[in-house]
């Protein structure tokens, strides 16, 4: 029925949103920011949400507990990580909203290369891709270590 | 205190860093880190990289609307990249070779020199008479916002190479000294480029995020992330980066530099005082 109407009325009309959107560049890149930060803000409250339940009427002086948490527990390996989530360890889901928030300029930067690809813009290709080059040499190469060597802590051994 | 009222005193503690550097450009780290490492005794470790994550997620959570409202020079941004991320991976491997505590000073008083610049021109709303140099026309760096007081605006760029080594500076510098990076960002495009003030410190928002995840893989790596901190600094500071990308468009240009002013103020004097080995500030 939809689709019916749709040709019923004039193509054009003022109303209609456009067939095919020009691609603006500016508007997808803010559209990967913002799936970036949204997911790892609900990782992020998920986990603290989960935490704070957790430790509920335990948690004493945040000293202790902060300390605790950066002491006296595991991190995470990359490996780890997804094994502790079907868990339902709370300092993994925040573990997940940290890397997801820490890779979202990455995901941006790629995401840009693409976007003047399309515009056949061959210049601000070039640009894009030796940032985003640099930035995974940063990460991967010249003893980065990358995110499987990244020092989170957990509170997985804790209890 | 609780661990709750903790909690809560750290994210509104991130909001306000999130609200003041979706502003002007900034990461926050600036005002985190003093209070982490001052007020509640944090280990300079953490506090790293909680100023990480937070520069992060202020140049994200902000730069959805920036964006969105095309104030952002995207093309001035990705170039500009370019030179900060040389800069963040050539400074992460010079520091075992530099001395800090001169760089400290250095930069600080640089930043000190620039903020008399900044004064002199405070009732400037818009740069007058900017005509592109070769490289700005070569790179397509011209263009055009919409200013909600202003109507369309539409400007050129001039200076770039300097602009370039600066940007050069302040990505070697997040890394080196991990502050100060937005603050010479939002010196270059405004006051060697002579781009208006709301394009500078957004373009400086968006950038920032890329030169903190430039050295984020370097530093992580090595360093120590507690998600006890992180999580109520992220939260908080998307919050106020939000709110802030809000109300930038309401605001003038003016009034961004009048708010950036005694920040660069602010950051150069914690630069000097931890050159000269005074922790007031912490860190």
């Amino acid at each position: 029925m939809a689709a019916k109407d749709d040709q019923t009325r004039p193509p054009l009309a003022a109303s209609d949103p456009p067939t095919r959107v020009a691609a603006d560049p500016s508007v997808i890149v803010s559209y990967v920011l913002r799936v970036g930060v949204f997911s790892s803000a609900v990782l992020l409250v998920m986990g603290m949400f989960f935490y704070l339940i957790s430790v509920g009427g335990r948690a004493g002086d945040w000293r202790s507990v902060v300390n605790d948490v950066g002491e006296h527990s595991q991190l995470y390996h990359a490996d780890q990580l997804l094994a502790a989530l079907t868990r339902f360890e709370p300092l993994a889901f925040v573990e997940l909203g940290v890397i997801v928030l820490i890779l979202t300029p990455l995901l941006r930067v790629a995401a840009t290369v693409l976007i003047f690809a399309r515009e056949r813009d061959r210049l601000y290709v070039g640009i894009t891709l030796v940032v985003l080059a640099l930035l995974l040499l940063g990460w991967f190469g010249l003893g980065g270590g990358g995110l499987g060597n990244l020092k989170f802590y957990s509170g997985a051994a804790r209890t | 205190m609780t661990l709750w009222l903790f909690m809560l005193v750290v994210l509104g503690a991130a909001f306000a860093a999130g609200l003041v550097g979706s502003l002007v450009g900034i990461g926050g780290g600036i005002l985190i880190v003093p209070l982490l490492t001052t007020a509640f005794g944090i280990p300079i470790t953490y506090a790293v990289g909680a100023s990480i994550v937070c520069t992060i997620a202020t140049s994200s959570g902000a730069a959805v609307a920036y964006l969105r409202d095309h104030i952002i020079n995207l093309r001035v941004g990705m170039f500009l990249e370019l030179a900060t991320t040389i800069g963040a991976i050539s400074g992460a491997y010079l520091a075992s070779v530099v001395n800090a505590s001169f760089l400290f000073v250095l930069f600080g008083i640089v930043m000190l020199i620039s903020a008399s610049s900044m004064i002199v021109k405070f009732g400037e709303e818009l740069p007058q008479g900017v005509v592109n140099d070769a490289a700005a026309n070569t790179l397509r760096l011209a263009s055009s916002y919409n200013d909600r007081k202003l109507g369309h605006i539409a400007y050129q760029v001039t200076r770039v190479p300097v602009g370039f080594g600066i940007m050069y500076v302040a990505g070697a510098l997040s890394a080196l000294l991990g502050i100060g990076s937005g603050a010479f960002k939002v010196l270059a495009m405004d006051t060697a480029m002579r781009m208006p003030m709301k394009v500078s410190s957004t373009t400086s928002n968006f950038m920032i995020g890329v030169t903190a995840a430039a050295s984020a893989g370097i530093y992580l790596g090595r360093g120590e992330v507690n998600p006890l901190l992180v999580a109520p600094i992220a939260l908080g500071v998307l919050g106020g980066a939000l709110l802030g990308s809000r109300i930038l468009p309401r605001l003038s240009n003016i009034g961004i530099r009048k708010l950036f002013t005694p920040i660069l103020l602010l950051i150069a004097a914690q630069m000097i005082l931890k050159g000269l080995g005074v922790s007031i500030f912490g860190s």
